[in-house]
């Protein structure tokens, strides 16, 4: 407990991790990079007990309770003392973070019916880390309308003082490797459609049976991301051919929880993006050829080594000195403007999948779903967050265009597969 | 629990529509169905559309304010210093005509095409009326300028009308303002080499003309043909 006290008592300040550095500077005034994490309990959420429980689990995440500063050379963040609030959710998430608002929370919290949801900027921590947040969210809300809820899992204990290695940047730890990796990947095809107005999006969820789905999975003999990237491809190629014209390269980008890879606890961002590609001037392809493609692919990249390799390239790119001591002002505009030119260029797509959300038993048979859904994107339809608790497996499109027949020919090809598929939208 | 006839996929049951193909919910052995309670929806159906963090207008005053500040000195160090000639006069009539061009209209919620146009117009005879004030051994310059002046603005005008008629492609875009360009170079090379008896200029009109021209065969090419929109959007994702 004198430990607990002592890191409040201190000025908090942190710097921001690699990944982080970027995304103060992509943000404009409609886009910031940011995801939700949703669940759904068995019970009506009470705003005021949702608030207290925020105010009891804050000092358990240091790293998330800050305000965003601008310093001479780079952004940081710096403790926030101001008052938490809870929000009634709204029908457009994740619309643009702006530094000033929400009492200068880089977070939000939403409570709808049984649900509650945070909207949280990707500088603050990545997708682990929201589900690790707003599972101790709901497991203390839970215990403050009476319910006994052990911690464990992803589940913390609001008691328990925060780790040093919880609030680490991974990737300086982890980056060690003599070969500096720099992706270059090619211009992707990218859907063409009319996009929403400003500030909305539309959202639409799959709600399948995990059991049903990890059965079709093992009969290919892949994971379910490995599934879902290939059923993405094959639904994109399709789309191509359909368009007319030449025909580009179709690339799945898909993040990687570096955890499972180089360990640690860390709930700052600790993902790095691999990329499925699949060049249709070759010819034809066959769904089983996809997801053998699919399969080598990611298993060729998804390894220590490989990532080592471009964690290092990336840090050393903020080590070199002409970054690390230009203004802050100059490495924004270059930023920014490298963003907006090459923005989603590389992909088509996006899947993002948090695995299952390992919830202790008791905090389990209270949730029905978890929702997990990254920012939509400026020139794809297609980014989709997956999660799975119990055995809902809930695949979620971000799309900030009207059409949805990309979601369509998705969620219909598990029908064709005689998968039971549930659907949720907030579309009219 | 409904489904869609067309995805196959199983509704929440307060969607009035299939939220993948539009199809709509309907039950024919049952009324009209009750609007379902808020909190039952799986999405809230309250929008949030954010505030903008700087008002355009605010921030054009801001810039109409910082661009005045030296305009003021500099007519203070005329006045009482560097008095020889009264140049301050020309950093007075450019600031004018940017702020005209480029502050203008931020002021304004909606565009109003119409009167930038005049506005710009006039300004720019103005800056050219300046000039002409303070060299007045040149007037014939100025006459060529007032011409070509005026030509570009009826070329902007006709521009804002065909504009303004429908909603056109980008390319369709391109098309016009190269078409409007060809012919405006043509017209503003011949109008200087009358006014200032210098065929040069009609040599370099003619010259812009056909590079405009170029430019304006290159587009409508890429407007027509297919396989030039598909070369486009491979390596230059255009």
């Amino acid at each position: 407990m004198s430990k607990r006290k002592q890191t409040e008592k201190k000025p908090l300040w942190f710097s921001l991790d690699n990944a982080a550095k970027i995304f103060p500077a992509q943000n404009t005034s409609t886009w910031s990079n940011s995801f939700r994490v949703q669940m759904e309990l068995d019970r009506k959420i009470n705003p005021a007990v949702l608030r207290a429980a925020l105010e009891a689990v804050m000092p358990r995440f240091p790293s998330y309770g800050v305000k965003i500063r601008r310093g001479f050379f780079w952004f940081y963040l710096e403790k926030n003392e101001n008052p938490l609030t809870v929000h009634p959710d709204i029908k457009n998430p994740l619309y643009r973070v702006n530094f000033k608002e929400n009492g200068r929370y880089l977070f939000r919290v939403y409570y709808h019916g049984s649900r509650i949801a945070v909207d949280c900027y990707h500088v603050l921590t990545d997708g682990h880390g929201g589900a690790v947040f707003l599972s101790t969210l709901a497991a203390e809300y839970l215990r403050r309308e009476g319910e006994k809820i052990p911690a464990g899992g992803f589940s913390l204990s609001p008691d328990a003082p925060p780790t040093p290695e919880e609030t680490e940047d991974s990737f300086v730890r982890s980056a060690s490797s003599e070969v500096k990796k720099l992706k270059k990947d090619g211009i992707s095809y990218h859907v063409k459609a009319d996009p929403m107005p400003d500030h909305t999006v539309n959202v639409t969820s799959g709600i399948l049976s995990f059991a049903a789905f990890h059965r079709l999975t093992k009969e290919k003999n892949v994971t379910v991301t490995e599934y879902l990237a290939a059923l993405m491809l094959s639904v994109l190629l399709e789309r191509q051919k359909r368009d007319g014209g030449r025909k580009k390269q179709v690339a799945v980008q898909i993040p990687v929880d570096l955890r499972r890879v180089f360990g640690g606890e860390t709930l700052r961002n600790f993902t790095i993006c691999m990329l499925v590609k699949v060049d249709p001037n070759k010819g034809e392809y066959s769904f089983d050829e996809l997801l053998e493609l699919t399969k080598y692919q990611l298993r060729l990249q998804n390894t220590m080594k490989e990532h080592n390799a471009s964690i290092t390239a990336n840090l050393q790119i903020e080590r070199n000195p002409f970054v690390r001591f230009a203004p802050l002002f100059l490495k924004n505009f270059f930023i920014s403007i490298g963003f907006a030119i090459a923005a989603e260029q590389t992909s088509s797509a996006l899947i993002t999948n948090l695995g299952k959300v390992e919830l202790p038993e008791e905090l389990a048979r209270h949730v029905k779903k978890f929702l997990f859904m990254p920012a939509p994107g400026k020139l794809n339809p297609a980014r989709l967050g997956v999660a799975t608790v119990n055995d809902s497996l809930v695949i979620t499109f971000s799309n900030s265009f009207v059409q949805s027949d990309v979601e369509r020919a998705f969620f219909t090809a598990f029908v064709k597969q005689g998968l039971h598929v549930k659907i949720e939208s907030n579309r009219e | 629990m409904s489904y869609c006839v067309h995805c196959g996929v199983e509704l929440d049951r307060t969607a009035k529509t299939c939220a993948l193909c539009g199809t709509p919910v309907l039950d024919p052995s049952a009324g009209p169905p009750p609007d379902p309670d808020e909190a039952d929806r799986p999405f809230s159906d309250q929008l949030l559309i954010p505030k903008q963090v700087m008002k355009k207008r605010f921030a054009a005053a801001v810039i109409s304010v910082v661009l005045l500040i030296p305009n003021i000195v500099l007519l203070f160090v005329n006045l009482f210093f560097l008095n020889r000639t009264f140049w301050s006069v020309y950093v007075f009539s450019s600031t004018l005509l940017c702020w005209t061009f480029f502050v203008f209209p931020f002021f304004f919620r909606k565009a109003k095409p119409y009167l930038y146009w005049c506005l710009d117009t006039v300004s720019a005879l103005l800056y050219a009326y300046v000039f002409w004030l303070m060299r007045s051994n040149a007037p014939r310059t100025v006459q060529a300028v007032f011409s070509v002046i005026l030509l570009v603005s009826l070329a902007a005008l006709v521009f804002i009308l065909w504009y303004r008629r429908k909603k056109h492609s980008k390319t369709g875009i391109a098309i016009h303002v190269f078409a409007d360009l060809t012919v405006v170079s043509l017209l503003a090379g011949l109008s200087a080499a009358q006014l200032l008896d210098k065929p040069d200029f009609f040599v370099i009109g003619v010259i812009c003309s056909l590079c405009f021209a170029a430019l304006f065969v290159f587009f409508v090419y890429c407007h027509k043909s297919r396989h030039m929109r598909a070369y486009l959007d491979k390596y230059f994702n255009v």
